[in-house]
């Protein structure tokens, strides 16, 4: 277990600097990770809260590669988000969880939803590459190019919202007309990450000032926040404990 | 014959010149004056720093849980009913939001309140120029309604009415934590501020 440990830190050194090395180090811990964490993870996918839950995620996973006309990076960053969404929810249920089975099947899905980051490895290489070339003063034509297709998406959830639409309702805009029940998720994910800093823009209060770029600047700050928190490595690191915690439970 | 010509050539060069010389007047007039933004890169950048002790403190915190929220928010305000309430109101935006609708007996009456914990990376990042209000802001008053902000015991408010649809907007900071915003409908500016008064802001964990 120390081995583990010793590895993860030296990783994480390693990597506040530069995520460009993640995938190198990280073949060489997964394996003993897995078998700490491994048993947990197969008594918790039994369960049938976790048989519905990896469906939902095998039918993301079908259905995302038909999207045609989307970016295979925009497609990486609705995966992340939706598993990233996911991963912070089932971490304060399984805090909050009464019952002590209830608890334990909460872990074992969120580490599922752990593995589940390794399983779309390849989104990190371009994107990450993409955020170490790039700062809020200096970006590439090809970076640009994604912040522009992501406010793209994200203004058509905007203009539902404020044409009167409810968030909770937004799958009713009349803009998702003849859409496909995951393209319509897929937009209305990305673009729910925007919706707060939308929701109190009323208080930036300038006509004259462009609020573009301020999207477009939140959109930076935001990728930055995801691929620095949400990555295999934090995953790797945050399932050894949760392994733990599933061992401690009296009710394993 | 041919003075009458030269008369009428005269007169309808003199009517092309003369109606040209006023369209040009009247474009001129048109034009508005330029202003400069007040909102600017580097003003947003200054704020940034000068809330930089703030906002480090509140990336280390852990955002408000919804149990404590659902102890918080009150379920009546004066004679609105709470109608619909929620935590975590969008998850994917990586903030603790929540929002809540309050509504008069007869649905006539309605104030609604959305409260984002600044707690936590993004919360942090999106609370961050909202600390000083009144750097980016800018107060106007029209036949159509007005904006401005208020001062009022050490907490900067902007307020905005519209008089069309008669809603106002109440938007602030509270705690160096939370951004919150209310809107009403049907209901007078000195009702907005008793309502607002009775959501116990202090009572929320701070930094």
């Amino acid at each position: 277990m120390k081995t583990i440990y010793i590895l993860i830190t030296a990783l994480f050194l390693s990597t506040a600097s530069s995520f460009a090395q993640i995938e190198g180090i990280f073949g060489d811990i997964i394996e003993e990770v897995q078998e700490k964490v491994g048993d947990a993870q197969q008594d918790a996918a039994d369960t049938a809260s976790m048989k519905e839950f990896k469906n939902e995620i095998k039918e993301i996973l079908a259905g995302i590669n038909g999207l045609d006309k989307y970016s295979s990076e925009l497609k990486c960053i609705y995966l992340i988000i939706k598993l990233a969404s996911l991963d912070q929810d089932l971490e304060v249920r399984a805090q909050n969880a009464a019952l002590c089975k209830e608890q334990y099947d909460l872990y074992g899905m969120q580490l599922m939803v752990k593995a589940s980051y390794t399983g779309i490895g390849y989104c990190y290489d371009s994107i990450i590459e993409l955020l170490e070339e790039n700062s809020e003063r200096h970006r590439t034509p090809e970076f640009k190019q994604l912040l522009n297709e992501y406010e793209a998406v994200s203004n058509i959830v905007l203009s539902c919202l404020s044409g009167g639409i409810a968030q909770e309702n937004l799958g009713d805009c009349i803009e998702f007309k003849g859409k496909s029940k995951l393209e319509i998720d897929f937009i209305i994910t990305l673009g729910s990450a925007l919706t707060t800093f939308d929701s109190f823009q009323e208080g930036m209060n300038d006509p004259y000032y462009n609020t573009s770029r301020e999207v477009r600047d939140y959109i930076h700050t935001l990728l930055g926040f995801l691929f620095g928190h949400y990555n295999p490595v934090a995953a790797l690191a945050q399932s050894i404990e949760i392994g733990a915690n599933m061992s401690a439970l009296p009710c394993k | 014959m041919n003075y009458t010509k030269l008369n009428l050539l005269l007169f309808i060069s003199l009517a092309i010149l003369l109606n040209s010389g006023c369209g040009e007047k009247k474009n001129s007039s048109a034009k508005e004056p330029k202003e400069e933004p007040i909102i600017t890169v580097e003003i947003l950048d200054k704020i940034e720093a000068e809330q930089k002790p703030i906002t480090d403190k509140l990336k280390k915190i852990t955002p408000i849980g919804s149990e404590d929220m659902d102890t918080w928010m009150p379920g009546k305000l004066g004679n609105l009913n709470r109608v619909t309430y929620k935590t975590n109101a969008i998850p994917t935006s990586f903030t603790f939001v929540t929002i809540a609708s309050f509504k008069s007996l007869n649905d006539s009456d309605q104030l609604d309140i959305t409260l984002m914990d600044g707690a936590g990376h993004m919360g942090s990042i999106t609370i961050s120029p909202f600390l000083d209000l009144e750097r980016i802001t800018r107060s106007t008053s029209t036949d159509k309604g007005f904006q401005k902000t208020i001062n009022k015991n050490g907490t900067v408010y902007f307020q905005k009415y519209n008089k069309q649809d008669d809603t106002y907007i109440l938007q602030f900071t509270t705690n160096d934590r939370y951004l919150v915003k209310i809107e009403t409908q049907n209901i007078t500016e000195k009702s907005l501020w008793k309502y607002a008064s009775q959501f116990h802001f202090n009572a929320l964990p701070g930094i």
